[in-house]
């Protein structure tokens, strides 16, 4: 049962990349192309990492996987957030867990086949970033659906994905590898919901972006000479 | 059977995980649930919201044709009423038993047929100036209010008086012209109803927005009694005509009672440079 699971979940990539690509047209925005190119990485590192069960080569494709998912995902929410929080935060972040990987990959101690810590951070900055994006749509005075747009259903992926596999990425550390096994379904399962997510952003059509209504004039701000 | 399993590991790490794993996903997706409802309950406030507008756009829309009729059928009346009479009496004074009277007589039914026509000239300027008044076209709002409220202090009802701050250069005539009748408009109102004894206006430039501040003492009305007035339908042409006049130009109009609660406060606001223009 473990192993159709994880099968699909291998396969499942290739599902939004067919999309995509038969719908070209209406997904041709940048950001779309980055989630494209992710998923494209996705399928090759799950592809490889079946093929071989190499332990070293596991250990740089995890990691490099991480810094490479970390950027695609906050790369989107980057791009659709408008509020003005701190922007920068974003790429700082990703230096962190570009260092941190950098100093596991140099000080090669212990191989450890699972970056926990840089997991654990990614997914809680990306699910943070994620429900930004909610409460955006929530303050937005927009009249379209929100199911209608194709980022409502990427974000929707992208925080159902990374809070499904959250706590298996905290708690990793501490399971033995055949524990770890056992919960590995978590991640195939929640990576096949993201993919068919994203399968229906992208089948989404374009919908109109439509702006927040002009507020009025605060009358207290008038300059009044008497 | 996933839980059973995870009890038979019996480790509390399985169990932290099962139990965050299943909250993580249960919080998710509650989240997405709430803000899928939740923007379905804005988009039908919205909906709603859009109705009301487009009521409103259609009650003030039929109280400007109302006043275009109305408008039409004063000076219907007013050439009826005056021109026609005067300029029939002008034609019995010379019809053509004018020839047989003496000189003397013929030269009295002639003055007296200037004399009408004079009168009749003046009353057609009169309805002329009323549909555009001349000091408003070739001086503009500044001397055209400044006229009005001299016209308003002369009759001594009450003082008047105006002062435009910063007002160099003129706005096009037709955003000139409906300022003036939204003026116009609110000391008609401010004359029949509030019983005051002054008006002091005021007009300054702050950005790229006109504003014009009415003073009276008098009984006026606040910003409640004005959208509550303005929505009724029963409620006078005067305020409905301010608003779609206001509408065209993108302004906006504040009722208030000064902080001293001895002053009524009525403000204009206009872009000068709306971009729809």
């Amino acid at each position: 049962m473990n192993q159709i699971i994880a099968n699909t979940s291998i396969l499942s990539p290739l599902l939004p990349i067919v999309v995509f690509l038969f719908l070209k047209k209406r997904n041709n925005r940048k950001p779309l192309w980055v989630i494209f190119i992710y998923l494209i990485l996705t399928f090759l590192f799950d592809a490889v990492r079946s093929v071989t069960q190499d332990q070293f080569l596991e250990f740089y494709l995890f990691r490099a996987f991480t810094v490479i998912e970390y950027f695609c995902f906050s790369y989107y929410l980057y791009s659709i957030l408008t509020i003005s929080f701190k922007k920068w935060l974003i790429p700082l972040v990703g230096i962190f867990i570009i260092v941190i990987n950098i100093k596991y990959v140099i000080g090669v101690e212990i191989i450890e086949e699972f970056d926990a810590v840089t997991t654990s951070i990614e997914a809680i900055l990306i699910i943070l970033l994620s429900i930004t994006y909610f409460y955006e749509v929530i303050q937005r005075n927009t009249v379209s659906i929100i199911y209608a747009n194709k980022s409502f259903w990427i974000v929707a992926a992208m925080l159902v994905y990374l809070s499904a596999n959250l706590f298996l990425f905290i708690t990793s550390k501490y399971l033995t590898p055949e524990e770890r096994n056992f919960y590995w379904f978590i991640n195939d399962t929640s990576n096949t919901l993201k993919n068919i997510l994203f399968t229906i952003a992208f089948i989404l059509p374009v919908s109109e972006n439509n702006q927040p209504k002009k507020e009025f004039h605060s009358y207290d701000e008038h300059p009044f000479l008497n | 059977m996933f839980f059973i399993q995870i009890s038979n590991h019996q480790s509390p790490v399985s169990l932290v995980l099962f139990f965050g794993t299943v909250g993580m996903l249960a919080l998710t997706i509650g989240l997405i649930v709430f803000i899928i409802f939740h923007q379905r309950k804005v988009i039908r406030y919205q909906m709603r919201l859009q109705k009301l507008e487009q009521e409103q756009q259609k009650m003030l829309l039929n109280a400007s044709i109302r006043l275009q009729e109305e408008e039409r059928q004063r000076i219907a009346a007013d050439l009826h009423d005056d021109a026609g009479p005067l300029l029939a009496t002008a034609r019995l004074y010379l019809n053509e038993n004018l020839v047989n009277l003496d000189k003397s007589s013929q030269l009295q039914s002639i003055y007296n047929a200037k004399q009408i026509i004079d009168d009749t000239i003046q009353l057609i300027r009169n309805i002329s100036h009323s549909l555009m008044p001349p000091t408003l076209k070739n001086f503009g709002l500044e001397s055209a209010v400044n006229d009005l409220f001299q016209k308003i202090s002369g009759s001594g009802s009450m003082n008047a008086t105006s002062r435009f701050h910063e007002y160099k250069e003129r706005l096009h005539p037709d955003t000139e012209l409906i300022i003036f009748r939204v003026i116009q408009e609110l000391v008609n109102n401010i004359i029949k109803h509030s019983n005051s004894s002054f008006i002091h206006l005021t007009q300054n430039l702050g950005g790229n927005k006109l504003y014009i501040r009415m003073h009276h003492d008098g009984k006026g009305i606040t910003q409640q009694d004005f959208e509550r007035l303005s929505k009724s339908f029963n409620a006078g042409l005067g305020l409905k005509n301010i608003q779609s006049r206001l509408r065209l130009l993108h302004g906006l109009i504040l009722f208030e009672k000064d902080a001293s609660q001895s002053y009524y406060k009525v403000t204009i606001e206009i872009p000068t440079n709306d971009e729809d223009e």
